[in-house]
């Protein structure tokens, strides 16, 4: 269980979270909604603890969200896996090596063969052909970059998976494929995602909660469903923007 | 040919090229003076040590001093110094440009862009030259002062009144002449990998840092030339 | 006032950063097939770039000093001195010049992308420490070339002056033979001292910059000439700090020429 009590945080004189408490179950399939730059990809950091609120405390799985507390960070991120909004591979290695990378760092001493095989998995789990992995990510497609990041954090089989903006500028069949792979993962897998996005139309698909988020307040919190017929002005100005699209 | 010679028509823009002066100019004046202060106090360390090796005798240490500033340090550090600090930035600016079609918009609204982005930045670059470089001798020379009186035993006011001995007009001049030409390699330099700048944000970076390694490596090179051609022929 | 405070700051920072490296290495975390590595694609890409900026300084050198010993019609004494100045002082500075240009800048670069995109914090997360993983092995990697790079350069600055000397018609061997007369060992260790500091300097400060940028692709190119900027004037000022070292050592232990 992820939990946010009172939190804020602020960047100069920007106040980006405004005292929000947000808390997230096991096993939901979260969207957390906004415009851009309003702060979305702030709350995930927050989470594993690349940036310290200003107030209030974050907790995960139990454990506060302390940068000073090695090993409680050190748990906390293990159970946590982030995937970027750019894919964040490490250019200089092979994608084999960047899959394996958090399996070395944790574990040193898990046998060659054993992180092989749990490569191969993920990789096949993402969707991706095991030629592959030999192969460097700077001559992969964005979409394809995206998928072993994916599979790089799925390698340390974390309990939740955040996700910052994983659809931004993927055209619309990567998009579905991205938003199965959400879905297939959530179910089957029970891993609790947590998806920032500006993307009102995956949310409406897959998501099993919609959190909107405006001026650094939640403004709406519940189902799809609710979400549709909600009177939240926001809310309803994001499905009218999305329904131009047709 | 026509086309040569209507590149040396062109517009002068008055604000532009004034605001080029004060950002290449006037903003870099606390890192040379800072910078060329202390080369002036290690150009009387490195006399002196020459001069009792050789001579056994340094009063023509501040004299000496003064002639190799002028005539070679005073405009090649100077000058080195800025192209860190202006070449990247021109480049750089004049890239991203390229990258986001503002150029194009230029020569869509009639505005030459060598007219309005590279002329300005030209002057400024050559006023920035020539004022810091004089700056930069009178902070260098000042400097040595200070060291001279310690280890030379020399008096300011005798500092002062042979520093000059060997310094002759000519000397001056070229000096300037030198600063004016590295000062027209550095915007030259950088504005042509700014314009050549191909592909995406990596391309714009690399032309900054491709302009400041060319642009000294020409600094040093014309400077070979510039000094055998006025001491050697 | 203001911006001399900010600076001292960051220079302290930078010790700090280079502190914990230092501690990182003794610990005996560095990677060094990394480094040899890194060594091949930052250093051996910049030695056309070295030799060619080192001919050219000795030559400058060797021209400035003639002029000057002309006059006085010493100019049997033009091999010795030349090499010794260069060596000394314009060699080291210029070449670190030319090499932070380089070397430097496109380590903060590099480094800088991985930190705007997000690759350094891809490695926090899943457990290894950035600064061990990549920032050290550079480091290292920066250090040694640029200090084997100086050390090439200042070498060949000799022979800018002796090709020079060759062009204005002083007989070569002349010019080599005056140099063991008037290069002492203390300068020639002067100027390992220098290049060797020299080196740390462009690592640290670099690797510093790079890591610590911030904001998208605006973020690096601020890194960069950032970068440029502090390394140049952090050279001319320990380039003096070593010398006066050297001048104090003299006079206080009356060493006499060293």
């Amino acid at each position: 269980m992820i939990s946010l009590h009172n939190v804020s945080k602020s960047f100069g004189v920007r106040k980006v979270l405004d005292d929000m408490s947000i808390t997230i179950r096991e096993g939901e399939c979260v969207f957390v909604l906004g415009k851009s730059g309003v702060g979305k990809s702030v709350l995930l950091k927050l989470i594993v603890g690349l940036l310290v609120p200003d107030h209030g405390t974050v907790n995960v799985g139990g454990k506060k969200v302390d940068p000073e507390d090695r090993n409680g960070l050190s748990f906390i991120r293990r159970s946590c896996g982030l995937v970027f909004q750019f894919p964040a591979l490490l250019d200089s290695v092979t994608v084999f090596e960047n899959v394996s990378f958090g399996l070395r760092t944790r574990d040193l001493s898990l046998p060659e063969a054993d992180i092989e095989q749990i490569v191969k998995d993920k990789i096949k789990l993402v969707g991706l052909s095991e030629k592959i992995l030999d192969r460097y990510p700077g001559v992969l497609s964005f979409g394809a970059q995206k998928r072993v990041s994916i599979a790089r954090t799925l390698a340390v089989e974390p309990n939740f998976l955040l996700f910052d903006e994983p659809t931004t500028g993927m055209d619309p069949i990567a998009t579905t494929g991205l938003n199965q792979l959400i879905q297939k993962l959530t179910s089957e897998l029970k891993v609790t995602t947590v998806v920032v996005s500006h993307d009102i139309k995956s949310a409406l698909k897959i998501a099993s909660r919609i959190i909107l988020l405006d001026e650094g307040k939640v403004v709406f919190d519940g189902t799809p469903p609710e979400f549709r017929i909600s009177k939240v002005k926001l809310a309803q100005e994001f499905q009218m923007g999305s329904q131009y699209d047709h | 040919m026509k086309n040569y010679l209507t590149r040396f028509k062109f517009k002068f823009r008055k604000h532009e090229t004034i605001e080029q002066m004060y950002f290449l100019g006037v903003q870099s004046v606390p890192i040379i003076v800072v910078s060329l202060g202390f080369v002036g106090l290690m150009m009387i360390l490195e006399l002196a040590f020459h001069m009792r090796l050789v001579l056994n005798h340094d009063a023509l240490v501040p004299s000496f001093s003064a002639v190799l500033m002028v005539r070679e340090l005073g405009p090649v550090i100077t000058c080195l110094l800025l192209t860190s600090r202006i070449g990247a930035g021109i480049a750089a600016e004049i890239g991203s440009m390229k990258l986001t079609e503002q150029l194009d918009a230029l020569r869509i609204l009639s505005i030459d862009p060598i007219d309005y982005l590279v002329i300005p930045r030209w002057i400024g670059s050559v006023f920035a030259s020539i004022t810091l470089t004089v700056v930069s001798i009178a902070v260098a020379l000042w400097g040595g002062a200070l060291l001279a009186t310690q280890k030379l035993g020399t008096s300011p006011g005798e500092y002062f009144n042979t520093v000059f001995f060997f310094v002759k007009f000519p000397d001056v001049m070229r000096c300037l002449v030198k600063a004016a030409v590295f000062g027209t390699l550095i915007p030259v330099i950088a504005a042509y990998h700014g314009f050549n700048c191909r592909g995406g944000s990596a391309a714009v970076g690399e032309a900054a840092t491709q302009a400041v390694v060319r642009t000294s490596l020409c600094i040093i090179v014309a400077d070979f030339l510039l000094t055998y051609l006025f001491y050697a022929v | 006032m203001t911006t001399s405070f900010s600076f001292l700051a960051t220079f302290g920072r930078m010790i700090l950063f280079a502190w914990e490296c230092l501690v990182l290495t003794i610990e005996g975390k560095t990677r060094w097939r990394q480094v040899v590595d890194q060594i091949y694609q930052v250093g051996f890409r910049s030695l056309g770039m070295t030799f060619t900026a080192g001919i050219f300084v000795g030559a400058i050198m060797a021209l400035q000093i003639d002029v000057q010993l002309k006059d006085f019609g010493a100019e049997a004494f033009l091999g010795g001195l030349s090499t010794s100045t260069t060596l000394r002082n314009v060699g080291p500075v210029l070449i670190a010049f030319l090499l932070s240009g380089k070397v430097g800048a496109y380590t903060s670069a590099e480094l800088g992308t991985m930190e705007v995109t997000e690759q350094l914090n891809a490695i926090r997360l899943l457990g290894a420490n950035p600064v061990e993983y990549i920032i050290l092995p550079r480091m290292w990697a920066v250090i040694i070339s640029s200090f084997l790079l100086l050390i090439v350069g200042l070498m060949v600055t000799i022979l800018g002056g002796v090709i020079f000397s060759e062009m204005i018609g002083i007989n070569p061997l002349t010019y080599i033979q005056n140099i063991p007369r008037i290069v002492t060992g203390g300068s020639i260790a002067l100027s390992v001292v220098k290049s060797v500091l020299f080196g740390v300097i462009i690592a640290v400060v670099s690797c510093y910059k790079g890591y610590y940028a911030r904001g998208g692709s605006v973020g690096v190119g601020i890194a960069v000439q950032s970068c440029s900027v502090t390394n140049l004037m952090l050279i001319i000022f320990t380039n003096f700090i070593v010398s006066m070292a050297y001048s104090l050592f003299q006079d206080i232990f009356q060493t006499g020429y060293f």
